[in-house]
């Protein structure tokens, strides 16, 4: 970019807003990696654009892009993504850390975990590592050994197994 | 439910569908439809959507910071700013050009009428109208040969040299 100044900014703005911008886009699609290609996205156009923001209405003007993003998002071609019933009732959400809430958030992360396992290996181990357990790239990278680069590719390619996988199971969902 | 579309703001009816996660999933969309262009619901729904409790994968951040330091991000983003800097200095150059040349036409336009060609001539009235508005014809296609000149000039520097 330029100024260290704008560096330290957009870090700013992505600790700041990576939470309410992750929220907007997963409310929006429905499903994880849809939500985190469009936040990489979102921040990237931040990112684009950060020198010629005049700083008003720092929440707005981030907001403005994720909604855009989403839209665009739906409006390209084949991506009517509906929540299916069960989605929706995942996103439904008590006030507090109730017990059904910890049920409703511990379902959710195993059927990431379910899809994960249907994958054949080496996506497997990689993909339960990184979408299950949250490791970075460069974590998983250090433990096994591997290349990090590669690592990566893995992890890319297992995310596009995962979305097909996920688009599989919502459309059985509605038959 | 009240017709977003219909609406200057987004109601309270609708506000509390979102935070209590019973808003349809059009209606969701509607809603961001209307945020892109409304700065005040724009931050309502920052508000309301910071209350929820969906966390991002822990490694999100770090993929958004290696994605934005690959070199093509970080081109495209530097020819971004550049070409913006280069357009507004030949922009400049141009305005500054043409001031130049404006001031030198008047300065000529001027000269002309104190050399008092009329009164030496011994010109008869019609003879001077017809002088008066040759030069002003003259001055008239000298100018328009000057911006003519000076368009070509300045699109010659905007397209880097080439037709």
């Amino acid at each position: 970019m330029g100024t260290i100044q704008e560096e330290s900014y957009f870090q700013h703005l992505l600790t700041t807003y990576e939470k309410l911008v992750y929220t907007i886009c997963f409310r929006a699609t429905g499903n994880q990696f849809d939500a985190e290609d469009l936040t990489q996205d979102t921040f990237l156009a931040v990112y684009k654009n950060l020198p010629a923001f005049d700083g008003t209405y720092e929440k707005a003007w981030i907001v403005k892009i994720a909604s855009n993003k989403c839209l665009d998002f739906q409006k390209s071609a084949g991506r009517r993504v509906q929540p299916t019933g069960e989605e929706l009732f995942l996103q439904i959400e008590d006030t507090g850390n109730s017990p059904e809430q910890q049920y409703l958030e511990r379902e959710a992360r195993e059927g990431i975990r379910r899809l994960c396992e249907r994958l054949k290996e080496p996506y497997q181990s990689i993909a339960v590592c990184h979408f299950c357990q949250g490791k970075t790239a460069a974590e998983i990278a250090r433990e096994s050994g591997k290349n990090q680069k590669t690592v990566q590719t893995w992890i890319y390619r297992a995310r596009g197994m995962l979305k097909k996988l996920m688009r599989e199971e919502e459309a059985r969902c509605r038959t | 439910m009240q017709n977003i579309e219909e609406k200057r703001h987004i109601t309270e009816e609708i506000w509390s569908a979102v935070s209590c996660h019973t808003i349809s999933f059009t209606d969701y969309r509607k809603i961001l439809e209307h945020t892109c262009t409304c700065t005040w619901c724009a931050e309502r729904l920052a508000a309301e959507e910071t209350k929820a409790k969906k966390e991002p994968p822990a490694y999100l951040k770090e993929q958004i910071l290696e994605r934005v330091g690959r070199p093509d991000v970080q081109a495209a983003t530097m020819a971004k700013q550049t070409s913006k800097g280069l357009r507004l200095f030949w922009y400049s150059l141009r305005v500054g050009f043409a001031v130049t040349v404006s001031v030198c036409l008047l300065a000529v336009s001027l000269n002309v009428q104190k050399t008092g060609r009329f009164a030496d001539s011994g010109l008869t009235m019609s003879g001077r109208t017809e002088y008066a508005e040759d030069g002003l014809w003259q001055l008239n296609q000298a100018s328009q040969k000057a911006v003519s000149w000076i368009n070509g000039f300045s699109n010659f520097l905007l397209h880097g040299g080439l037709e």
